[in-house]
């Protein structure tokens, strides 16, 4: 049915909340919906309390749920990125939590590799809007096509691709201000 | 610091995570628990956009052609909504053999009890009988059928006592005997403003007659009476027929 073979399966168990069905789910969605919300929020910690989110809101309205593995995730991928900007949202009103590019006080050591190893592209993502964020992190990171993202955030592929044209060029003029500014 | 790779690799290499083995348990036990609480059969809830418009849908459809039928049910012919009634019916004759005579008969009655014009109630008496002919299985209807007649022929006797009296529905003209009887005619003698047009009024009207007509108050609904009017013609200097009281009818 779609590309993702094992989530169209279980979708039925989905629907009438099986705890093995939610279990492949996860297996098979936590990690690219992590990042996605690591990508937005830069925050690892939050970005796994956000899966977890999305999983109890997906228990919730199980029964709901309509198509396809791709559908579910999707849906899945909605659900975070709701989280996130209502995050980023809450971050941008109380501006000590917004410094994403200053590694943050009390990190965990146990925080996955990778995190803020790259302050430069931390400090001009955060310059991008939420949308053009979105759209980069759900290509770049998560590696959706147009079509999917389009299930995320709404509209069409078109529309994508000319908001991750934009954002990439945007991010690029960004990365180059700073490394000319550092040199 | 130069960073030489494409800015979209480093995105990639810079947020890409996995969840920790021990949160995934985690998240996993709380997933069943919320699984296990929740509520067993999740109907859902709300009036939601889709119940409107089938709502909506289904009162156009189903609520308003059903009320239009049951309005219709007393419709009588010539009524706005006896198309409906003669459709329903219709569809009710398979299986109610009966219908058509009941309704038919019943008809007649509520004509009867209305007052509708002699032809009206002829032509709904005609159809009685051949729908009693065709469908009755009882002598219910007939007999029903056959007070109505009896009603309705009271009525026609009553009718045209009125129209023999000229004014029983008022649709004689003043002036047919004017020189003898016109409105303005003076002497408290005038016959009064008429009977206006209702079969009990005359009859009631019949007793009193004399005394109105001597006293002059034009405007009480005085009967015609022949003994009344023998009274009103003695007072008067002219002679008003008996016949064409209704002459002096005002408006």
């Amino acid at each position: 049915m779609s590309e993702y073979p094992e989530l169209d399966e279980i979708m039925n168990g989905i629907r009438t909340r099986s705890e093995t069905a939610f279990a492949t789910a996860y297996r098979h969605t936590s990690d690219p919906l992590a990042s996605f919300a690591n990508g937005m929020v830069h925050d690892a910690r939050f970005a796994e309390d956000a899966v977890q989110q999305a999983f109890l809101e997906l228990v919730q309205s199980a029964s709901t749920i309509k198509g396809d593995g791709r559908s579910l995730r999707a849906w899945l991928f909605r659900s975070v990125r709701f989280t996130c900007l209502d995050e980023l949202r809450r971050r941008a009103r109380r501006p000590e939590y917004l410094s994403a590019d200053v590694p943050e006080v009390g990190v965990e050591p146990d925080l996955p590799p990778g995190f803020d190893a790259d302050p430069d592209l931390s400090a001009a993502m955060a310059q991008l809007t939420p949308h053009q964020r979105t759209v980069l992190v759900l290509r770049h990171v998560v590696g959706m096509d147009g079509n999917e993202i389009a299930d995320v955030v709404g509209g069409n592929r078109v529309a994508v691709y000319a908001v991750s044209r934009r954002a990439e060029q945007h991010l690029r003029t960004l990365l180059d201000r700073t490394t000319e500014d550092g040199g | 610091m130069m960073d030489a790779r494409d800015p979209m690799d480093r995105l990639s290499s810079a947020y890409t995570m996995e969840v920790d083995p021990e949160t995934r348990e985690r998240h996993l036990a709380e997933v069943g628990v919320a699984i296990r609480t929740a509520p067993p059969a999740p109907v859902p809830v709300g009036f939601g956009l889709r119940r409107r418009v089938a709502a909506a849908v289904a009162a156009i459809f189903i609520v308003a052609p059903a009320g239009m039928a049951i309005a219709a049910e007393n419709a009588v012919p010539g009524d706005f909504l006896y198309p409906v009634k003669e459709i329903t019916e219709r569809v009710r004759s398979y299986v109610d053999q009966d219908i058509e005579a009941t309704h038919r008969v019943q008809e007649v009655e509520r004509l009867v009890f209305l007052r509708a014009p002699s032809h009206v109630v002829a032509r709904a008496v005609e159809r009685a009988e051949s729908a009693t002919v065709q469908f009755a299985e009882s002598d219910d209807l007939r007999m029903r059928l056959e007070g109505a007649r009896e009603r309705l022929q009271q009525l026609d006797e009553e009718r045209q006592i009125a129209d023999g009296d000229g004014s029983g529905d008022g649709r004689q003209e003043s002036g047919t005997d004017s020189g003898r009887t016109g409105p303005g005619e003076g002497s408290g003698t005038t016959v009064p403003s008429g009977s206006r047009g209702s079969t009990q009024q005359n009859q009631e009207g019949a007793g009193t007659t004399g005394t109105t007509l001597g006293q002059g108050q034009t405007d009480q609904g005085a009967g015609e009476g022949a003994g009344a009017m023998a009274e009103s013609s003695g007072a008067s200097p002219t002679t008003t027929a008996p016949q064409n009281p209704g002459a002096s009818k005002q408006p």
